[in-house]
């Protein structure tokens, strides 16, 4: 076999510059930048592109909160029907420490880092306003608060459907839940997230955010707590509201009913059983509480230094 | 390693250390005895390993390391014989550079501390910003204060992590001759940077550390004779370049000549040689020598060819 | 116990929002008590709502939250910036020092927690029968040594004690304890309530302990003394590294 004959080249060459290339095409613009913001903080929630180290806190509370639901599914899937240790409605009060646990460890990893380093003037120098940072990153905690409030409800969705002899109707009878589902889980990941958000937005340091969110969290349940078994008339009927877990109860109660709120928290002794006030009072106060704490992060992030 | 070295001094025996796979410190030995000596390395070289473990901070994960003798891991006592300026922002930001020395003093567990803190200050030349709050000073003055507080117990042996960073020339010229004037004294100071021209100036003995491993150690200029698979560069002016070129290029130990910018550069494999027989090639070629200078004989040089090793 | 120290942790300690923060909380407790001495009821109704209040706010929400705050920053603020060299690279021994900080820790914690609930009780009007209050207050005092204690070793072995504690406060004492009576051995929380129990005359109805008074003691004093020795031999082998190298 003989190779074919060698063509000559017409030699020519060319030095390319590689140096410092301006861009003058489309950009993306501020929804893009927004997004972007969005799913990179969504993602430092779960310690995702980080090491190992920081995904043992955020997973392990995700597994915590999964677990009753898991746990639930099995024994319903050996026992039956007739054990339903969980519900829809009273699931996600239970998980709630470990709702707290999350937004207090995670909320300082959000924001605190960016205090810490000073890099906000950096983001306000591209596309993002101050408002569109404030409004990522309370979306981001939010969307990360969903995953261990939703997720866990769809499992025992699913426990519920498929351990039924009769799937299909199953099926259908559990579908308008979903829509309590959804809604009462975007409920709590919102106002767990303003709350936190609010809190942490204002310190740079891990410790304080943290120590300052848990403290109000775990106050304002156990003092809402404890007013109430006061029965010293208006006091105690209104100092539940004090109490994020219950106004949240109380809202998801006013909106899908079902059985009442369960009564607040364990305890010995004795101790009627809190009174439930009207469903427009939990509304209003819900409101009230969202409204407060976006307003603070937003003007927090307004006046901030960059 | 004699017995006498090692009982005095700073004593660096195969010292190596590792986080996991990652290398920081690959068999590195030497020992230092008195006057200063400066650490020399691109930034993540292993300088602040070194010191580190020096100091007794990290413990060498092979080899050993020994001040005056003794191992400083986890031996407090040690801490009576070494003075350190670490790298990090100092704490106590709320306490004056007074309190902050003061305070150093007494937990030195000196007689006098009020008299020991102020003759420390007196040599930083700090007096005047001395009780304002470390949080007010610039950065120049918080590592003046950190140098202080580490010279409060007049160690035989001082640490410096960076020192000169921050400082505006003034500032650093001050501290060159305050840690010259100290390791006349006798003491051992080792400092660490990664600027050439702040060792060049300073330091009478070089460590030079380039990833992990000591690339070359002793006076720069010694070292710079031992580099012999690298020419040693020269430019000559003379009355007549080009014929002094054509004279120097039939010598053996001439590696190349060039002619450029008005001047004559020429490459020698043997300095010594060069130095001897330069005057007296130019004289029988009837060329008069106007100017000769060595031109890497810098730390500069040394250096950049070691990284680049 | 080393002055100079004791000096400097105090000042860093106090100088920040901290100190607010846990005032805060005690001004809380003492306001719920303020509150229901001015509408609640008397006698023995006040004895149970005495007694739960600082049981549930007293023992379980302000007492581990002071001493978090307090013992993870004792030492664990000066470790996680490195700071700590300024202290460490001096000839004490890291014995003295751990001491002087705990008790620094400690101390604060007690004042800011013991002080309050004893004040708390007394408001009530019916802390001071049968010796509630003062029986809530020592007990305090007791878990909130044995509290910092575990919370400052906890600073020595990662950099994130203050999570991990809030687990041990929350899950292990709160959830797990209330599912599992076997967890309650280990819960400072339950021993101080059975310290509490042990001084106070109240009858069952008011407080009841969930542990024995000797086991309590003696797990308490495990925990006291193994978190010490602990947290003196990581500080003996704590390493620093440089910032770059």
């Amino acid at each position: 076999m003989t190779l074919p004959e060698a063509q000559p080249v017409a030699r020519s060459g060319a030095i390319y510059d590689l140096g410092y290339q301006g861009y003058d095409g489309p950009r993306l613009g501020r929804p893009a930048a927004i997004a972007t913001l969005f799913w990179s903080s969504w993602r430092s929630a779960f310690g995702l592109g980080r090491s190992g180290r920081a995904k043992i806190v955020p997973w392990g509370l995700t597994v915590l909160a999964l677990l009753p639901a898991a746990v639930a599914v099995g024994i319903t899937a050996l026992v039956g029907d007739a054990v339903q240790p969980f519900t829809y409605d009273n699931y996600l009060p239970q998980i709630a420490i470990t709702l707290s646990l999350f937004v207090a460890a995670q909320a300082p990893e959000l924001v605190g880092g960016d205090q810490r380093n000073h890099v906000l003037s950096l983001y306000f120098s591209h596309a993002i306003q101050r408002i569109d940072y404030a409004a990522a990153k309370l979306g981001a905690l939010t969307a990360a608060l969903l995953v261990l409030t939703l997720l866990p409800q769809l499992v025992l969705f699913a426990g519920k459907v498929l351990s039924a002899t009769d799937v299909l109707s199953a099926f259908g009878n559990e579908v308008p839940k979903l829509l309590q589902i959804l809604v009462s889980s975007l409920l709590y990941s919102l106002t767990l997230a303003v709350i936190g958000l609010a809190i942490a937005a204002f310190t740079p340091r891990r410790s304080f955010a943290t120590g300052g969110i848990i403290a109000f969290f775990l106050v304002t349940a156990i003092v809402g707590q404890i007013l109430t078994r006061m029965d010293s008339g208006e006091v105690s009927r209104y100092a539940q509201l004090i109490d994020v877990d219950r106004v949240l109860a109380g809202v998801t109660h006013a909106l899908f009913g079902g059985p009442g709120i369960q009564g607040g928290g364990g305890g010995e002794g004795g101790g009627a059983a809190i009174p439930e006030l009207a469903g427009m009072i939990y509304i209003g106060t819900l409101i009230a509480v969202l409204v407060v704490g976006i307003g603070v992060i937003v003007q927090r992030y307004r006046r901030v230094q960059a | 390693m004699t017995g006498q070295v090692a009982a005095a001094g700073i004593a660096v025996d195969h010292v190596a250390r590792w986080y996991g796979n990652v290398v920081a410190i690959n068999d590195v030995s030497f020992t230092l005895n008195g006057g200063v000596t400066g650490l020399l390395g691109p930034n993540g070289a292993g300088k602040s390993t070194l010191l580190h473990m020096m100091s007794g901070f990290l413990r060498p994960s092979a080899g050993t390391v020994a001040i005056e003798g003794k191992a400083p891991w986890a031996d407090p006592e040690i801490y009576r014989r070494i003075g350190l300026v670490p790298e990090r922002e100092s704490a106590y930001t709320f306490l004056t550079g007074r309190e902050f020395v003061v305070a150093s003093a007494r937990l030195q567990k000196l007689p006098d501390p009020a008299a020991a803190a102020a003759r420390a200050i007196g040599l930083v030349e700090l007096e005047s910003a001395a009780d304002r709050a470390i949080g007010t000073y610039s950065k120049g003055m918080r590592q003046r204060v950190k140098v202080a507080a580490s010279l409060v117990h007049d160690p035989a042996i001082l640490l410096l992590d960076e020192p000169f960073n921050g400082m505006d020339p003034r500032q650093r010229l001050h501290m060159m001759e305050l840690l010259r004037r100290l390791g006349s004294e006798g003491r051992t100071i080792v400092f660490s940077s990664h600027i050439l021209e702040e060792v060049g100036r300073l330091a009478e003995q070089v460590l030079v550390i380039v990833a992990g491993r000591l690339a070359a150690s002793g006076d720069f200029r010694e070292i710079r004779r031992l580099m012999t698979d690298r020419p040693h560069t020269f430019t000559v002016r003379s009355s007549d370049d080009r014929r002094l070129a054509s004279v120097l290029v039939a010598q053996p130990t001439i590696a190349g000549v060039a002619l450029e910018d008005g001047m004559l550069t020429v490459r020698s494999n043997d300095f010594g040689a060069f130095s001897r027989t330069i005057s007296g090639l130019a004289r029988r070629a009837g060329v008069s020598l106007h100017e000769l200078l060595p031109t890497d004989e810098s730390l500069e040089s040394v250096f950049s060819y070691l990284v680049r090793r | 116990m080393n002055l100079t120290v004791a000096r400097l942790t105090l000042r860093q300690l106090l100088g920040r929002r901290r100190v607010l923060l846990l005032l805060l909380l005690a001004a809380l407790l003492l306001a719920v008590a303020v509150i229901y001495r001015l509408t609640g009821s008397e006698g023995q109704r006040a004895e149970i709502f005495t007694s739960r209040l600082l049981s549930d706010f007293g023992l379980a929400t302000l007492m581990p939250l002071v001493a978090l705050l307090l013992g993870t920053a004792t030492l664990g603020a000066e470790i996680e910036d490195g700071t700590a060299i300024y202290l460490l690279a001096k000839p004490i021994s890291r014995a003295t020092i751990l001491f002087t900080k705990l008790a620094i820790a400690a101390v604060g914690s007690v004042l800011l927690t013991a002080l309050p609930i004893f004040l708390a009780g007394a408001i009530t009007g019916a802390g001071l029968d049968n010796g509630i209050a003062l029986a809530f207050a020592v007990a305090a005092a007791v878990g909130s040594l044995i509290y910092c204690a575990i919370f400052v070793a906890l600073s020595l072995v990662t950099g994130r004690a203050l999570i991990f504690g809030l687990l041990y406060v929350l899950v292990w004492e709160g959830l797990l304890a209330g599912l599992f009576a076997g967890t309650r051995t280990f819960s400072v929380r339950q021993q101080s309530l059975a310290i509490a129990d042990a001084l106070t005359d109240a009858p069952a109805r008011v407080l009841t302990a969930q542990l024995d008074l000797t086991t309590a003691i003696v797990i308490g004093g495990v925990l006291l003394v193994g978190a010490t020795a602990l947290a003196i031999r990581r500080l003996r082998r704590l390493e620093i590294a440089g910032e770059t190298a």
